[in-house]
């Protein structure tokens, strides 16, 4: 007799090290399927990113244990994978396994924020909203201590078939809808928050890329002989900003609670566009490599991002990030915060213009740079020195150096 | 804090305000306590319930002749005077424990904010507030044909007074308190007919009770007369008849009675106020108010019996809270849909919120759940085996409507209703609970059995 077969329990995969729970956003395999171990399974969405989760062994995918759209925490059993007619565990008697990379603050602190699970509702109400299909834990309550009632049950219908049956406005035949979901609503979400929570100012300057501009043509073959990699002007900026976060480390900081905090390492956000939406890869610990390295990173996550093969640890750790919208034609733009950083670089295009220079016209590659800040943490001449210590190093990349 | 009047709806105020730390003054020209303690709830249902006791020593045959009836009656009547004192000393120590202070005279505004307190005709005090609850209370109503002269036609004040048992009386008035007093007297040997305007008994009230209630009253010997109106009343003196004119389902007649009882209408005791100086307005014989209980001017709340809308304390009761949380700066609204109409015959009734009527009305189909007591153990053991519970739900979420009860204990099991209807608990929700067995409040579990057809112990069909 071989060795009996054991039914596996996917759980909630831990994709990094603040991910305390996920959302199910679509199962790659139906009830009954065969699944393939290391073959995409179930597609995930994280604070930050979607993720296919693949498969952690072989066999029939026999239960679906928690559907599209329902957010589960970390090491939740999510499915189970058995031979076909294997007896299935309980799944009440599956252990959730405890995530070990959970710092144990951090978790409790989750738990404090997270609304208690239960919800107090009249049973009237709990038998109409079922009936409504109205999610309870959505509304809030007007009945003693804020116990959902009847009442509020039916405003929330009422909300629900007002909703159904404005038309909306103006609508022709060619116009489409498309559902807010996955990368899209992910965008949607964090930049709203942004928007919503983080005062924002921008200050600009123009800088004169001549420097720059020939510090990449020299650097450029000998980079890419030796590794085959190409140097952008990104991979540049990238150098710039973390030499100058490094002078300045206020910018490099974020707001927790009533506190700044300064963080130590310079991880540097490079915002690319996918067809479906945008994305920040980060070069962790830019401060401390060379620009190979940095060209060698980026070109890594670049080619991830675009496969769609990011992994939570590419996306998170940000400190600060950099927008270069210089190829796309834009000559200057203010971005929106990544939170919970606190200030974003934008880079416009190079463009040659006539400049006043010791007295005479001439003709140089300019550029705007703009900086959007939180004002919490900064304020307006703080944030001027760290973008003219930008500009200074852009013109003067031989400071890089020091 | 100023309260007039130290009935319910007074008294829960001053010791609402008071342990809020506001100071309350209580103004009080009568009796503590008012209608309730003095001359409504407390001495009546004292007297009731010594009735239902001479019910139950008369079926036993435990009464010997006549002699007995006149003195377990004066007995009666002593006993509801020892309650009544009770009630009313343990008032007083309640407002004495949250120091509320009681001014004794009759107030009188002489400006929005300002009230004249006189004892004997003399001014003795003068108070200000920009918080003053009017809880004056009501009084039966005068009626143009008929004069009330305490000792031949009586109000529901003077009948507890009463010393004699006359040996025939008529009663105007098939409400909740004119049933009461027909049963009591009933019970003491009195002919007792009852007189009501509209073409039934509890007009208010789920028709089957209405109904119920009538059958149980003719079989105990109360003459009924409905659609009748009484024009006139004519006193002759000392054992000489009442002689009263009546227009009974359109025609006129006329019956002899000994004693006239009046408990038909009431209005606001407003008298020697001077609600207009406050600019407080009157409409219908009553203090008008908004869900708030705020009247017509500011500052000045009007809760209880003088606001009309039924009488029972625990409407005044509730009254009182909500004006006090306005006043404290709480927005709350009077609900009352949730006041419990309560009947303290034997048996007793009692109902809260649609009757079946209403209910088909308002809801178009609705469910009806009954269970009669006569099929409950525990009626069946102790002998009380009038009436019925009936739930009315709503038909899809089963939500509690309705509730009426006539029968043992109907004034307590109405809670089940009530809380059921107030914290939307329904049908579903009652099967599930588990009744002690034996008890009345199973009839109410069987009730809502009986909504889906599945009560236990009755036959159907």
């Amino acid at each position: 007799m071989g060795e009996e077969p054991m039914a596996t329990v996917v759980i909630m995969p831990k994709l990094g090290l603040t991910m305390t729970e996920g959302t199910i956003e679509r199962w790659l395999k139906q009830e009954g399927d065969h699944v393939e171990k290391g073959k995409p399974l179930v597609e995930i969405i994280t604070e930050k990113i979607n993720f296919q989760y693949e498969a952690p062994a072989s066999g029939i995918l026999r239960k679906i244990l928690h559907h599209e759209g329902e957010v589960v925490p970390v090491a939740t059993p999510i499915a189970i994978i058995a031979e076909e007619k294997e007896a299935l565990p309980e799944v009440e008697a599956i252990q959730p396994e405890v995530p070990i990379e959970v710092p144990m603050r951090a978790a409790v602190q989750k738990e404090a924020e997270r609304p208690s699970k239960r919800i107090f509702a009249s049973p009237i109400a709990r038998r109409m909203a079922q009936e409504k299909g109205i999610d309870l834990s959505s509304l809030e309550g007007s009945g003693p201590g804020g116990r959902i009632i009847k009442v509020d049950v039916m405003k929330a219908a009422e909300r629900v078939v007002a909703k159904e049956v404005v038309p909306p406005p103006l609508m022709k035949p060619s116009e489409r809808f498309i559902p807010l979901r996955g990368i899209r609503k992910i965008i949607a979400k964090r930049m709203t928050e942004s928007f919503q929570n983080i005062p924002h100012f921008y200050l600009s300057v123009e800088v004169d890329m001549t420097a720059c501009l020939s510090l990449q043509e020299q650097l450029k073959e000998e980079i890419e002989k030796r590794s085959h990699v190409r140097l952008t002007l990104t991979d540049i900026f990238v150098r710039v900003a973390a030499s100058a976060l490094k002078d300045h480390p206020i910018i490099n900081s974020r707001i927790e609670g009533d506190q700044i905090h300064l963080m130590e390492e310079i991880n540097i956000g490079v915002a690319i566009a996918l067809e479906d939406g945008l994305i920040v890869p980060v070069v962790h610990h830019a401060d401390r490599k060379s620009l190979t390295e940095i060209a060698l990173a980026m070109r890594d996550l670049t080619q991830k991002a675009k496969e769609g093969k990011l992994s939570l640890e590419d996306v998170q750790g940000g400190t600060f990030t950099l927008s270069n919208m210089g190829m796309l034609g834009i000559d200057k733009f203010n971005p929106i915060i990544n939170p919970p950083e606190c200030s974003i670089l934008g880079v416009g295009r190079a463009v040659e213009k006539p400049v006043v220079h010791g007295g005479e016209i001439k003709i140089r590659p300019m550029a705007w740079l703009s900086l959007s800040s939180d004002h919490r943490i900064v304020d307006g001449a703080t944030a001027a020195l760290f973008l003219n210590h930008i500009k200074k190093l852009t013109e003067n990349p031989a400071f890089l150096l020091i | 804090m100023i309260i007039i009047g130290s009935g319910p709806g007074g008294y829960l105020s001053a010791i609402l305000s008071a342990r809020k730390g506001l100071s309350a003054a209580v103004i009080e020209k009568a009796e503590l306590g008012g209608t309730c303690l003095n001359r409504g709830c407390i001495p009546t249902k004292a007297l009731l319930q010594e009735a239902s006791l001479y019910e139950a020593f008369e079926k036993s045959g435990l009464t010997r002749d006549d002699s007995d009836r006149i003195l377990y009656f004066k007995k009666t009547f002593e006993k509801k005077s020892a309650a009544v004192d009770q009630v009313v000393s343990g008032l007083r120590n309640l407002l004495n424990r949250d120091r509320i202070t009681l001014i004794e005279g009759e107030a009188s505004f002489v400006a929005p904010y300002t009230l004249d307190v006189r004892e004997d005709g003399r001014v003795k005090e003068t108070i200000k507030s920009d918080r003053i609850i009017i809880a004056t209370g009501a009084l039966p109503k005068e009626e143009d044909n008929v004069k009330r002269d305490g000792r031949w036609v009586m109000g529901s004040d003077d009948v507890l007074k009463m010393v004699d048992l006359p040996l025939t009386m008529a009663i105007v008035g098939g409400g909740r308190r004119g049933l009461e007093f027909a049963t009591l007297f009933n019970t003491f040997g009195v002919k007792v007919t009852l007189l009501e305007k509209e073409n039934r008994i509890l007009p208010k009230m789920d028709r089957e009770i209405s109904v119920r209630y009538r059958g149980w009253l003719t079989k105990r010997g109360i003459k009924l007369l409905t659609e009748t109106e009484v024009l006139s009343a004519e006193a002759l003196g000392q054992n000489r008849p009442l002689v009263l004119e009546v227009l009974h389902k359109g025609k006129k007649e006329r019956l002899e009675f000994e004693r006239l009882l009046m408990v038909a209408d009431r209005r606001a005791n407003i008298d020697g106020l001077n609600i207009e100086r406050a600019s407080v307005t009157l409409k219908e014989g009553f203090v008008p108010v908004d869900p708030h209980m705020k009247t017509s001017s500011p500052g000045i709340y009007a809760v209880g019996d003088v606001v009309g809308k039924g009488f029972f304390a625990h409407k005044a009761f509730s009254e009182a809270k909500v004006a006090m949380e306005n006043i404290l700066g709480k927005e709350s609204q009077m609900d009352y849909r949730l006041i419990a109409n309560c009947i303290y015959c034997h048996p007793e009734a009692a109902s809260i919120g649609l009757t079946e009527e209403e209910a088909k009305s308002q809801e178009g189909e609705v469910k009806v759940g009954k269970f009669p007591f006569m099929a409950s153990g525990q009626s069946i053991a102790t002998g009380d085996q009038e009436g019925m519970v009936k739930i009315i739900s709503e038909k899809k979420y089963g939500e509690v409507l309705g509730v009426h009860i006539l029968g043992p204990r109907a004034t307590d099991l109405i809670h089940l209703g009530a809380m059921a209807m107030k914290h939307e608990i329904g049908v579903e929700e009652i099967k599930q609970m588990i009744f002690a067995h034996p008890t009345f409040s199973e009839a109410f579990f069987e009730a809502a059995l009986d909504t889906h057809e599945e009560a236990i112990h009755m036959m159907k069909g």
